[in-house]
Parts: structure tokens; C-alpha cells; sequence
């Protein structure tokens, strides 16, 4: 990281003198009044979000959480610098001979984004990018199939992450088609951090319909083939959906090395190298106050039903296999882990009022649902009261997450 | 047998005058609708040239919200523009900042900056929120709609008439619009949806200062008897824009 900041800085920096009023920001005695007019230019925006949560399950943080978040961007010309500052305030729960009852505070810095671009053709037909940024390829609302290059929202939460990945990205404009290159040297999650990621894109617009067509390896995997897709009809309805698949395994990695054996229907029946095809479709319908969001996944190298029954199913025969059980399947639940999902959202607007309800329905018909109230009091301020509920039969996903229902309330200010 | 040859050929002559007077007519008529057609063509053209006095360049728009004659909320927008009757939108008030909304012949797109993401969204969704961006980034009427060919109502100091849209991307289906006769300035529109619903009403604001140039706009909604917003566009500059920004893409990264 500190190679990157320094190669930035450098590649930065002819660009900073050759801006005459830098110069004399420097060098001028009116310094302090170019010092401001620099400053002007830069453009910042800055979102301070605090958050209250209550879970009737108690957490590892307990049942009550504060959360507050400071999410600075600054732009100057091409160069983009995004950080967040994170504060967490809870009091643990109680446990056996921890007499402990005082809040604990915990605070994390991060620099989510820094990146520098440029061109280098007169016509600017081009478009270089180095840094760590985001790059956003699949058109889907809440639920992806070649988002290999964003951070990974949950549809829920907006203090989610949008920690950047250090990549360089080189694009041209061909007449009507767009070409690009990427090339990540690291991965999304912790287990892919040191693993190189590429993508060669080629996006068409066709009037109402917009294609990409892509060439992608992730996480180490092999190299597979993705397409994404946009298409507008009347004045209400659009469509969208994205496919990706490649060669390989259905093993999964948190259970390939265990000595464990759930089920033949899970471990010892893998089957290598086959096509895992994974894909989203979905919809928006537009209205006057009212938007409706539906969005359906499927990923083959998932969880089918049979597998999940049988991991359900399994009895641990000793004390160490019980512990490994526990191990593997909080792995499991630290993901999405099923064949199938469909998201729905219903969101109805009226002036300063948002109205908004989400479900996020998995295969084995266990939903995460969401009823959220947000007032837009004025614009840079707004506040917002929300309930979580986990449904469904008690071995199933959303059921097993650590708190069944949460309450939160928020205020958002931006500067 | 002469007298049949003879009616026959009698026959042929007055269907030939008949046909030669239907298509004399037909001539005319079209030669009088293709006429009328560019003239309003011309007169839409004239009306795009208070609202936006140049082809291609960049301006900034501010809407101010009333309700009984108090102020609410402004909100403040960039716009660039292009030849083809592209346009750029780009949020500057505190709670959308960084938000862009590209508007091309056959596609709307919204680029939020915490996803990254550039969202292909309906006429309708462009309606949603406080401030349209279809009334900011819709500066240019002639790219955008055509006369729908009903007649043209004449009045004393004005000239009204309908135009439908032509590009998938138009915020309205249908405008209802009066010009001033002589200038052919814009005096007053009407907005309505696909569904026939009466959407909007405008009210075009001649600048003191410059009477060539609307720079301010008074929008109206029938259900609101009590509010109404102000679009005051300033800082007009004529620029040459790189066609790449009004791509997908390019609306992403510059």
C-alpha cells in the first residue's frame, strides 16, 4: 500500500506544478488567498451516520450497539481520496466470572479509496486508472453474479463497507463500443486478499438495451465468461440480469480439508470440473410514489436443499467433531450460502417521506425482512426508523443468524 | 355498340378528372401539413433558444421549492449539454452531492457514488424525489419532441399546440405548449404523463436583463394549489464537450 501511495504521489505531482496557480500557491506571497481558491476546487462531500440497534439476541457486542460512521470523499481534478472513520459503543454480555458491565468502545480507521487517472491520447479515446477504487460491473440492485470488482453491499445496511480493491484499469472508446481492462492484485474477502483478479469488458448499447460482455478470473478460480444486460420498456418498467459461469468444483473450501464427513450427499461426492453457472435477473416498475424491486439468484456452486438437510442432519460423534461442526458452519453463515435468492422491495415515496419494505427470501424459504421509515427533514439531514425479523422453520438460514429480530434507529447528516 | 364504346370512354375521362382532383387535393393538403410541420419545427427550434442559447455547453440550474409563498429547500444541479441533445446532470446540494444523471436519445442513467454504480432508470423514476431531474436535464425540446400535428390553436398574443415524444428517454409523453406570437418565446407549457395524467404545469419567466434568454421557470402541479418551484438557470457558457462523457462509461469515470 505504501508502494501505491508513493507511485500516486509521484505520478501526481507533475501534474500539481504544471497547474500555474499551484505554483503560486506555493511561491506567491498572496498565498493564503491561492491557498483557498485551491481549496475551493477541491470537491468534498462528507456523511456523518449514527445509528442505535437493539437485538432481542443478545450478539458478541451484546444487545444494544451504537454504531457511528464518518464517510469523508475529497476530489481534486483525477484525484479521488475516500476514507472512513468507524465507532462501534456496546457492553458485552455478561458471562460467568467476567464481572465486566462497562460499555466497550472500539474505533477503526480505513482509507476506502484512493486512486489517480488520467489519459493518455490526445483525443482522449482513453482512460487509465491506478488506486484503490471500486468498479462496478453488474447491474444488479442487491443481489450479483459478476460484481467482482465492488465491494459487497448487504441490501440492508447502509453503513455497509465500500472498502476499494488496488487495481489498474486501462479503457477505450472504440467508436460505439467500450474496451476495458482490469487487473486486481487483490481479492474482495480476507481469504482472497492475496489472490490477483483480471477482467477484459466489452460494453455495446443497442437504444433501450445495454450489454457487457466480459472475460473474467476471480479468487483463483478459472477463467470464466459473463454477460450483463439492461432494458428499458415504456416508462415504468426495466429489466436487468447479469450470468457468469466457469469450470470447476462444487467442493467447498471450509469443508474440503475437514476430517469431517457430514454426508456423502456433501463431502466425498464432489464433482470436479463441471460448468457452475450463476446468474440474476430482475426487475423495476417505476410509478408515480411507488417503486417495486425484484430480484431472483442462482449460483450453482452454492448449497443445494439436500446438501443443506444433510449438514442439518449430522450428528457429531465426539466432543473435537462437534466443535469442527460448529466451526464449519459459522464459516457457512458469515455467507450467503444457498442455490437460490429472491429479493423484493417496495418503496413508496411521498415528498420528505420514504416508506420502504424489504425481504430477502432464501431457498429454504427462510426470509430476512426489513420495514424501514426514513424523513428527509431537510437536505442535508435525515433520520430513520427500521425492524428486522427473521423468518422461517428453525434449521433454516435466516434463522440462524445471531439476532431473530433488531430494531434500529438512525440519523444521517450531510456536509 | 358505339354509344357503350362511347359511354365507356366518357366514363374513363370523368374518373380521370376525378383522380386528377383527388390527387391535386391530396397534393396540397400535403404540401400544406409538410409546410405547417417545419414550421412548428421551427418554432420549437426558436422556443429552445431562450431556455438554452447555445448547442453545446454547460450551465448551472437551481430549484427552489415554496410552499405559501415561503421558501423550503433549494437544490442546485450542473448541466452539460451536447449537439445531439445529450445532457449531464450533476447534483451540487449536500444530500444527493456527487450524483449524476445521464440522459441520452434512448437511455436515463443514475450514478450513485457510494455504490459506484451507474442504475438504467425509467421516465418515471426520473419523477420520483423532490427535484425532477427530467426538468433540470431537459433542456431541449426540438431532440426530444415533435408536433403531434393537431391544430395549431392561435390566440391574440400567443400561438399554441402539442407535441409528443419522440425519444424513449423524455420525461412526459405529451407537452401542451403556448409561444409568444411575435417572439416565439416560451409563455407556458403543460406536462402530462403516458397515462394522460396532467403532471406539470410551467410558467416561462422572461429575464429583465436579457430579454432573449428564460433563465427562470415557475412549476406548477394541480394537486398543490399551495406550493410551487422555482428553476433559475445561470452561468451559461458555450463549450465544446467530449462526446465519450455522454457514454455509459464515460458518465461513470469523468
Amino acid at each position: 500500500m505504501k508502494t501505491l501511495l508513493a507511485v500516486l504521489l509521484l505520478s501526481y505531482m507533475p501534474s500539481l506544478f504544471a497547474d500555474d496557480r499551484f505554483a503560486d500557491d506555493l511561491f506567491s506571497d498572496d498565498r493564503f488567498v491561492l491557498t483557498q481558491a485551491k481549496w475551493q476546487d477541491v470537491d468534498h462531500r462528507a456523511t456523518l451516520a449514527t445509528r442505535l440497534s437493539h437485538h432481542k439476541v443478545a450478539t458478541t457486542m451484546g444487545s444494544v450497539l451504537s454504531e457511528s460512521t464518518l464517510i469523508s470523499d475529497h476530489q481534486y481534478q483525477s484525484l479521488i481520496a475516500v476514507w472512513r472513520l468507524d465507532n462501534q459503543l456496546y457492553q458485552p454480555p455478561t458471562q460467568t466470572g467476567n464481572d465486566s458491565h462497562g460499555l466497550q468502545s472500539d474505533t477503526q480507521f480505513k482509507l476506502s479509496e484512493l486512486s489517480y487517472s488520467f489519459s493518455l491520447l490526445a483525443s482522449e479515446n482513453d482512460f487509465w486508472q491506478l488506486g484503490q477504487f471500486n468498479s462496478a460491473l453488474d447491474p444488479g440492485y442487491a443481489l450479483r453474479s459478476v460484481g467482482f470488482f465492488e465491494s459487497t453491499n448487504n441490501p440492508f445496511d447502509d453503513f455497509a463497507s465500500t472498502q476499494g480493491l488496488q487495481m489498474a484499469n486501462v479503457s477505450l472508446w472504440l467508436d460505439d463500443y467500450y474496451l476495458s481492462l482490469l487487473l486486481a492484485l487483490e481479492g474482495n474477502s480476507v481469504a482472497t486478499e492475496n489472490l490477483k483478479q483480471w477482467a477484459l469488458v466489452l460494453q455495446k448499447d443497442y437504444f433501450a438495451l445495454s450489454s457487457s460482455f466480459m472475460l473474467q478470473q476471480y479468487e483463483g478460480n478459472n477463467i470464466g465468461l459473463g454477460a450483463t444486460f439492461t432494458y428499458v420498456v415504456g416508462n415504468s418498467w426495466e429489466f436487468h440480469g447479469s450470468i457468469f459461469t466457469r469450470r470447476g468444483s462444487v467442493w467447498r473450501d471450509q469443508f474440503s480439508d475437514s476430517t469431517l464427513t457430514i454426508a456423502p450427499h456433501y463431502n466425498g461426492q464432489a464433482e470436479e470440473d463441471q460448468w457452475l453457472p450463476k446468474g440474476v435477473i430482475g426487475s423495476v416498475w417505476t410509478s408515480t410514489h411507488l417503486q417495486l424491486l425484484m430480484e431472483y439468484s442462482y449460483q450453482k456452486e452454492k448449497l443445494s436443499q439436500t446438501q443443506i438437510n444433510a449438514i442439518n442432519d449430522f450428528q457429531p460423534q465426539s466432543l473435537q467433531q462437534a466443535q469442527q461442526y460448529q466451526n464449519h458452519l459459522i464459516e457457512l453463515y458469515t455467507q450467503a450460502y444457498q442455490q437460490h435468492y429472491l429479493f423484493a422491495q417496495l418503496q413508496y415515496t411521498l415528498e420528505d417521506h420514504i416508506i420502504t419494505a424489504n425481504s430477502f427470501i432464501g431457498g429454504d424459504i427462510s426470509a430476512l425482512s426489513q420495514l424501514k421509515y426514513e424523513y428527509l427533514a431537510t437536505f442535508n439531514l435525515s433520520g430513520w426508523l427500521s425492524m428486522e425479523l427473521a423468518s422461517g422453520t428453525s434449521e433454516t438460514e435466516f434463522k440462524r443468524i445471531p439476532w431473530q429480530n433488531r430494531v434500529q434507529i438512525g440519523l444521517q447528516w450531510k456536509i | 355498340m358505339p354509344r357503350l364504346i362511347d359511354s365507356l370512354l366518357r366514363y374513363i375521362a370523368s374518373f380521370g378528372r376525378l383522380t386528377l382532383l383527388g390527387f391535386l387535393t391530396l397534393v396540397t393538403s400535403t404540401s400544406f401539413a409538410t409546410e405547417t410541420e417545419q414550421q412548428v419545427q421551427a418554432w420549437i427550434i426558436a422556443a429552445d433558444s431562450y431556455r438554452m442559447p447555445f448547442k453545446s455547453g454547460e450551465l448551472k440550474s437551481a430549484l427552489t421549492l415554496y410552499k405559501n409563498e415561503e421558501k423550503q429547500q433549494s437544490s442546485e444541479f450542473f448541466i452539460q449539454v451536447n449537439e445531439q441533445g445529450d445532457s449531464r446532470v450533476t447534483m451540487l446540494n449536500q444530500r444527493s452531492k456527487g450524483q449524476k444523471v445521464l440522459l441520452t436519445e434512448s437511455a436515463m442513467w443514475l450514478y450513485v457514488p457510494r455504490t459506484h454504480k451507474a442504475i438504467r432508470i425509467t421516465p418515471m423514476q426520473r419523477l420520483m424525489g423532490q427535484a425532477s431531474y427530467g426538468d433540470v436535464s431537459s433542456l431541449s425540446w426540438q431532440h426530444e419532441y415533435q408536433w403531434d400535428k393537431n391544430p395549431v390553436v392561435t390566440k391574440t398574443d400567443s400561438v399554441c399546440f402539442s407535441v409528443t415524444a419522440i425519444r424513449k428517454s423524455a420525461t412526459y409523453r405529451k407537452i401542451n405548449l403556448c409561444l409568444q406570437k411575435d417572439s416565439l418565446r416560451p409563455v407556458n407549457a403543460q406536462f402530462y404523463l403516458a397515462s394522460g395524467k396532467l403532471m406539470k404545469q410551467a410558467t416561462y419567466i422572461t429575464d429583465i436583463d436579457n430579454p432573449q434568454r428564460i433563465s427562470t421557470t415557475k412549476f406548477t402541479q394541480p394537486n398543490k394549489k399551495t406550493q410551487y418551484t422555482l428553476m433559475h438557470n445561470s452561468d451559461y457558457q458555450a463549450k465544446k464537450l467530449s462526446k465519450h462523457i455522454f457514454t455509459r462509461q464515460g458518465f461513470i469515470k469523468r
